[in-house]
């Protein structure tokens, strides 16, 4: 994908969307597949054993993940806003997009350090190598949500994203509206198998 | 208003720069293209050579001619190769490279995302060969089943080379698929409705569609096999909680679809080629296009009938034996339109690609009958990893994907070369080929009934097992020469062929409206299309709002801009003019600062690993930094 060819040159007929929209939504489609694959694996490792967690451990503290999840979600609804007032010129657009940046920050601190940061035993049990895994895969997905964020406040910044013209913006909340919801999904798994099924 | 195109500019707006940094930033899909297929070609070559060794350390009992140890090698780098680093990318080159002439494209719609995916093809390649100088070469067979792929069985570094190098080919395949999905869906020229679109593009696309849900699975898995070898994780430890079954789901979650995906292409080319060979369109055109659709979605309900012997339990066996019968129906379809093209054909002509199509034919259908054959439980319990096996997916994916390729090869080249094959050497190689392969693989229907396993180092004497193998060596033989002479050929052609036109098969679709080889720009004057084979037909003509603006000027752009047309995913109505970018060094970059990561990983230097990383987010960003006005018509002044 480059966001350069997002940019038309002349319009023929009205409406339609980017080429970048195209590979934003045709990426999001794969990483989705990845994802949906890891959660495939924690539910059938789950399936496989009589007790989850193992004995003498206690369940996953869900709280620092929800935390995650509320904040990107908020992250993706301002970047959408943020877009749709872009496409209009309005002044409150870039803001938005700075706070939702700052948002994808928080939302990356709150999911590692709950799993990437933690010194959780990933090697006693393939419950704690899951909860790892789910844990740095959401992780990879909100640093990148958080760079995409980081990257268009830059540009708006430099005045180089023109409104009506160049839809980077709305590229970008498509892919962090993406994370999100894959963060979320990795949250109704980990609930799945932790809470419920446990 | 003239519509005249200025060629010379076009020529030199769409010309890649000089020098090496233009070598390596060309993004133009035609060099990525025949990039694609050279560097396949030769994984194919150098695959082929493996399994002629293979061949001769079995041709009678107990020879030496290599270790077991060495033979695991050849039998896991020849299949890697074979179903990694040739036929996908094989296919995927055929279609970047002639996809854009068919649909009337200048270009991919995203030139440096397709650069990135070949150089991250041959960083793929290059990192799994590279194992070849390390003395690590992967050992643990093609699918790489687990706990024989663990630390605990495999302590060197032979499968982390494979992990991280098929990984990077598979990234490579996703971002093709992404290409062709745009491309199929926003770049046609105008008029060529979804319903007008040539039956390859159909294949590419249902295809692409297929590897965006099958391929980001095997980088799961080998991402948790990699994270269990390197941090020692318990994903696939029985021990621990973890189950190496895991592995297999996966893998074959990939797997199963991945043999659809060489094989829907492959079908592709056929349909591109009978029709010209046959001097007549596809019979059953739309029941064909929705088999494909139907094989796409049923390849993923196929999975588990690779794991008959695990202890599955039985309504599952009913279930994946049921839908593996199934997938023959809309198979059958299409083998059925094929044989009704070359039966009610005007004055076939036996050309070298039409041989190669009888002859996925003949072996595809062969293929096909021994499938029907495992996908029965009881058969498939008693045939399991026996050399029957190996011969009925040798005739699936020779006869499904090598011959069908060959055929596209002997196709196209004059398109892509400008130079004509020798008619000879095809039809001499075909016979070599076809009677080389059936000499090599159908005897091993008899091994297998005999009890030989597969992978198999050498056998004792007096099993019945020697006759059977002496057939077979010997026609491997054939097969590799008659590889050989299409090589031959092709060099030749290259060389001192007789000089093509721009249409030498009288074909219908608009590749064969343009030169030979194509120009730069493919299509000075966007071709309007008003049929499904518009070069038979009404054929392409010229835009009924000619003296519009927008279409003058594609054929006059100002120097250095590369100007393409968007349209609409069903109709394609011309929705807006884009610029492109036709040279970059990014992909190039990001291919470098993702190798330094891999290799980082491979050998435990995290601190290099981490200035990789960076170097990956810094190549990302400066390939996505906007330029602040892309069209130089503005800034000359032409527009406001």
């Amino acid at each position: 994908m480059t966001l350069a060819t997002s940019r038309i040159a002349r319009p023929i007929a009205p409406g339609g969307t980017s080429i970048g929209w195209w590979g934003a939504v045709l990426g999001l489609i794969a990483v989705g597949h990845l994802v949906a694959a890891a959660w495939v694996a924690a539910i059938y490792l789950r399936s496989r054993v009589a007790t989850w967690p193992p004995t003498a451990t206690s369940p996953p503290d869900l709280g620092l993940n929800v935390g995650a999840v509320a904040a990107i979600g908020l992250a993706a609804g301002l970047a959408v806003v943020a877009a749709r007032g872009l496409a209009r010129a309005k002044p409150f657009a870039v803001p938005l997009v700075a706070l939702a940046a700052v948002l994808g920050f928080v939302a990356t601190g709150l999911r590692a350090w709950g799993t990437v940061l933690s010194d959780h035993p990933i090697v006693a049990d393939a419950y704690w190598s899951v909860r790892w895994f789910l844990g740095a895969l959401d992780t990879v997905l909100l640093v990148t949500a958080t760079l995409v964020l980081g990257g268009v406040l830059l540009h708006s910044l430099r005045k180089v994203i023109v409104p009506g013209r160049s839809d980077e913006l709305g590229v970008a909340a498509l892919w962090v509206a993406g994370s999100a919801v894959f963060v979320t999904g990795t949250l109704i798994v980990q609930l799945a198998i932790s809470v419920w099924w446990g | 208003v003239s519509v005249a195109p200025d060629l010379e500019t076009l020529d030199r707006t769409w010309d890649r720069r000089p020098g090496i940094a233009g070598w390596i930033g060309q993004c133009n899909h035609k060099t990525v293209g025949l990039r694609f297929i050279v560097t396949s070609l030769v994984m194919f070559v150098l695959a082929g050579v493996l399994a002629l060794v293979m061949r001769a350390q079995l041709t009678v009992p107990d020879a030496g001619v290599v270790t077991p140890e060495v033979y695991n090698q050849l039998f896991t780098m020849h299949g890697t190769l074979m179903m990694f680093m040739f036929v996908v990318p094989m296919l995927e080159g055929l279609a970047i490279y002639f996809l854009p002439l068919q649909l009337g494209a200048r270009d991919m719609p995203m030139p440096r995302l397709n650069a990135f995916g070949y150089w991250a093809y041959l960083g793929g390649v290059l990192l799994l060969l590279s194992s070849f100088f390390f003395g690590t070469v992967p050992d643990g067979g093609w699918y790489a089943y687990v706990p024989l792929t663990t630390t605990d069985f495999s302590p060197g570094l032979n499968l982390d080379f494979w992990l991280l190098g098929v990984t990077f080919v598979e990234v490579s395949a996703i971002v093709a698929a992404i290409e062709i999905i745009a491309l199929v869906l926003r770049s046609r020229a105008p008029g060529m409705t979804i319903a007008r679109m040539p039956i390859f593009a159909w294949a590419n696309l249902v295809t692409s569609g297929m590897i965006l849900a099958a391929f980001p699975p095997l980088v799961a898995a080998s991402l948790l096999l990699e994270i269990e070898r390197k941090l020692g994780t318990a994903f696939f430890d029985a021990a621990r909680g973890g189950d190496p079954l895991l592995w297999q789901h996966l893998f074959w979650w990939f797997g199963h679809p991945e043999v659809y995906i060489q094989l829907l292409p492959a079908l592709g080319i056929l349909a591109t080629v009978l029709p010209v060979a046959t001097r007549r369109p596809l019979p059953a055109r739309w029941l064909v296009v929705a088999s494909f659709i139907a094989i796409g979605i049923v390849s993923f309900a196929l999975w588990v009938h690779h794991m008959f012997t695990t202890g599955i339990p039985d309504l599952v066996l009913q279930f994946f034996s049921s839908a593996s019968f199934m997938i023959t129906v809309p198979t059958a379809v299409i083998v059925f339109a094929f044989i009704a093209a070359i039966w009610t054909g005007r004055g076939v002509r036996w050309d070298p690609p039409t041989l190669f199509a009888v002859g996925f034919l003949v072996v595809f259908v062969l293929g096909g009958i021994s499938g029907v054959m495992i996908a029965v439980v009881g058969f498939n319990w008693q045939s399991h990893d026996t050399y029957f096996i190996v011969a009925h997916f040798h005739y699936v994916l020779v006869g499904g994907s090598v011959f069908p390729i060959f055929a596209g090869l002997y196709h196209w080249f004059p398109k892509l070369s400008g130079r004509h094959v020798s008619r000879r050497s095809g039809q001499v190689a075909f016979w070599l080929m076809f009677v080389g392969f059936n000499t090599t693989f159908m005897p091993q229907h008899v091994l297998g009934f005999l009890g030989m396993p597969r992978r198999v180092w050498t056998y004792e004497d007096g099993l019945g097992w020697t006759i059977w193998n002496v057939v077979s060596t010997a026609g491997s033989g054939l097969l590799g020469l008659g590889v050989l002479v299409s090589l031959v050929a092709f060099v030749q052609a290259l060389r001192s062929g007789p000089v093509a036109g721009a249409d030498p098969w009288g074909a219908p679709t608009l590749e064969w409206s343009v030169p030979s080889p194509p120009p730069n720009e493919n299509f000075a004057l966007i071709p309007i299309v008003g049929a499904s084979e518009p070069r038979w037909s009404q054929g392409s003509r010229p835009h009924p709002a000619e003296a519009t603006d927008w279409y003058t000027e594609l054929g006059r752009p100002p120097e250095g801009q590369r100007e393409a047309v968007l349209s609409t995913v069903a109709h394609a109505e011309p929705q807006a003019v884009v610029v492109i970018p036709g040279h970059s060094l990014w992909p190039f970059w990001l291919t470098v600062a993702c190798l330094v990561v891999l290799v980082a990983v491979l050998f435990d230097v995290w601190l290099l690993a981490a200035i990789g990383l960076l170097g990956v987010i810094g190549t990302i960003a400066g390939w996505l930094w906007p330029v602040a006005e892309p069209d130089l018509r503005v800034a000359a002044g032409d527009r406001p």
